[in-house]
């Protein structure tokens, strides 16, 4: 089974223990679980853009630097997507449009093989990744806060058509969503390995501006604002 | 009718109820998560895989996506990692890693040497705990089913499984390590050895040891570095400064990187080491060139 099919269930599966296991516990905890259902419902503006970030401790310690991934699929042309820092490109990769509506769950974070042998990338079409962005969304909201401190940390910020956006941060591993955060982080940053657009134009895929609406380090925690 | 009879009925009932959920699905939808392999043991290599010739590291490309070649601006240690091959390439020849998990070993061995040597420092309890955590903590090469991203990627990451997940009775630490990761170890191993260090060393961070709570064993040292109150507080799902100030200087007692650390220059910083290591400075190229017992082990073969 996909991972990510695993994690709709698990989200199905622990929304349903988490009312049952909150009815027991407290009007507090079931009435959160409830507002994140009910937002989900209400709110059927499509996920058109997102940020997963995998924040950096202090550069005097010389650990590791921030990693982004931005994947936005606003407009009608092809989605785009971005890394930092900036991936090398794939060396004779050839690109295969996905012309079915859906994924097959072989191609999820795994790069399917042509007749020759040689691997190839499927490229994600606009409600690809919608459908993605909307199961990172749904994951996300069905989850409670992070209990302990991190020594890594995934943050993902999402935002809908209609401009309401998703934020949380939590340790890697530490959550189903935070997994299916990775599994997305990989699927993009592979298409951003891609040769979308002309040679001449490869700075295009160059770090998203901060000013765009990258996540600010001061967003920790979810938030649904509009 | 007899109870012979009742029993009878009542197992045909069971059976054909068995059979009514098995051809519907019910069970097969019982697909278990695939399981999790932890592989801190040498890798065999199939016959086959041996007959093939071993692919040449740099036929894999090192593309450093951050830091700088050799790891240092000048002296001073930077970020550094080399992008990882990804899910659909062939990974790297598995001697490769072997050897990398007999280095390991050798690191962790060296981190249990000096909390050994250093015991008087902390409680009866805290020492065997530590000693514990350390020795239960696990190695594994980032697999696609559990954290694709780090595919990608070139750094050791240090993380605690979800609670509910259990491993031989136990939920220890897990350290992933990426194909990217184990190009920097083929290009520069002091300064991979020292990253192990620094992963294996986020398992005695002061807010792992102090389950939520600083470490009062680490808070001179920490506050003698420069972390207030609110950086030395574990905060939920925030990156623990505190974790990164303590594993940094653990890891350079026992592992030179071979630049310096940039938190670590000056005299002021090394004054705070010797809170922990009173025997001993950072190690650094210029203050703390003692070299670890497998450093030297290498150095001598």
């Amino acid at each position: 089974m996909n991972r990510l099919e695993m994690a709709c269930r698990w989200v199905g599966v622990s929304t349903v223990i988490s009312v049952f296991g909150c009815v027991g516990g407290g009007s507090s905890n079931l009435s959160s679980v409830m507002d994140a259902i009910e937002g989900m419902k209400s709110n059927s503006s499509p996920v058109v853009e997102g940020y997963i970030q995998f924040p950096s401790a202090d550069a005097r310690w010389a650990g590791p630097v921030l990693w982004s991934v931005y994947a936005s699929a606003r407009d009608e042309g092809q989605p785009v997507f971005e890394v930092t820092p900036k991936l090398p490109r794939r060396q004779n990769l050839p690109s295969v449009p996905e012309l079915s509506g859906r994924t097959p769950a072989s191609a999820l974070g795994m790069a399917a093989r042509s007749a020759s042998g040689a691997p190839t990338v499927k490229t994600l079409g606009r409600e690809e990744v919608r459908e993605r962005l909307q199961l990172l969304a749904t994951s996300v909201a069905s989850f409670e806060e992070e209990k302990v401190a991190c020594v890594s940390a995934v943050k993902v910020r999402l935002t809908r058509a209609d401009g309401s956006v998703l934020e949380k941060q939590a340790c890697r591993g530490s959550a189903v969503w935070t997994q299916v955060a990775s599994e997305l982080a990989a699927e993009f940053m592979d298409q951003s390995r891609m040769a979308r657009v002309p040679a001449s134009s490869s700075d295009s895929l160059a770090a998203p501006a901060p000013a765009s609406g990258a996540p600010q380090e001061s967003h920790q925690d979810q938030q649904e604002h509009g | 009718m007899s109870r012979m009879h009742v029993g009878i009925a009542v197992g045909g009932v069971v059976i054909a109820g068995a059979a009514v959920l098995h051809y519907s699905g019910v069970f097969q939808s019982t697909e278990r998560a695939p399981k999790t392999e932890v592989v801190e043991t040498r890798v065999e290599e199939p016959e086959a895989r041996r007959k093939t010739p071993a692919i040449a590291p740099d036929s894999l490309g090192f593309d450093l996506v951050s830091g700088a070649a050799g790891s240092t601006d000048g002296n001073r240690c930077t970020a550094v990692e080399y992008a990882g091959t990804g899910p659909d390439v062939q990974s790297l020849d598995p001697t490769i890693w072997n050897r990398f998990v007999a280095d390991y070993q050798k690191v962790k061995g060296d981190l249990i040497a000096w909390l050994q040597r250093h015991s008087a420092q902390f409680s009866p309890e805290d020492f065997a705990r530590m000693e514990s955590e350390m020795r239960e903590t696990r190695v594994m090469r980032p697999q696609a089913q559990i954290e694709p991203d780090l595919l990608v990627r070139g750094v050791a990451t240090w993380s605690r499984p979800a609670e509910g997940t259990v491993m031989e009775g136990k939920r220890p630490a897990l350290i992933q390590v990426s194909d990217g990761f184990l190009k920097l170890y083929l290009k520069d191993k002091k300064r991979a050895h020292f990253e192990i260090a620094r992963a294996l060393s986020h398992v005695w961070s002061s807010c792992e040891l102090g389950r939520g709570k600083p470490f009062a064993a680490w808070k001179e040292y920490l506050g003698c570095m420069g972390l207030n109150d609110e950086q030395q507080e574990c905060q939920p799902g925030k990156i623990s400064e505190s974790a990164w100030a303590s594993s940094t200087a653990l890891a350079s007692f026992v592992a030179n990187p071979g630049c310096e650390i940039p938190a670590f220059q000056g005299d002021e910083p090394q004054r705070c080491l010797r809170l922990l290591n009173p025997d001993g400075a950072s190690g650094s190229t210029e203050t703390g060139s003692r070299a670890t017992a497998s450093e030297r082990s290498k150095e001598t073969s």
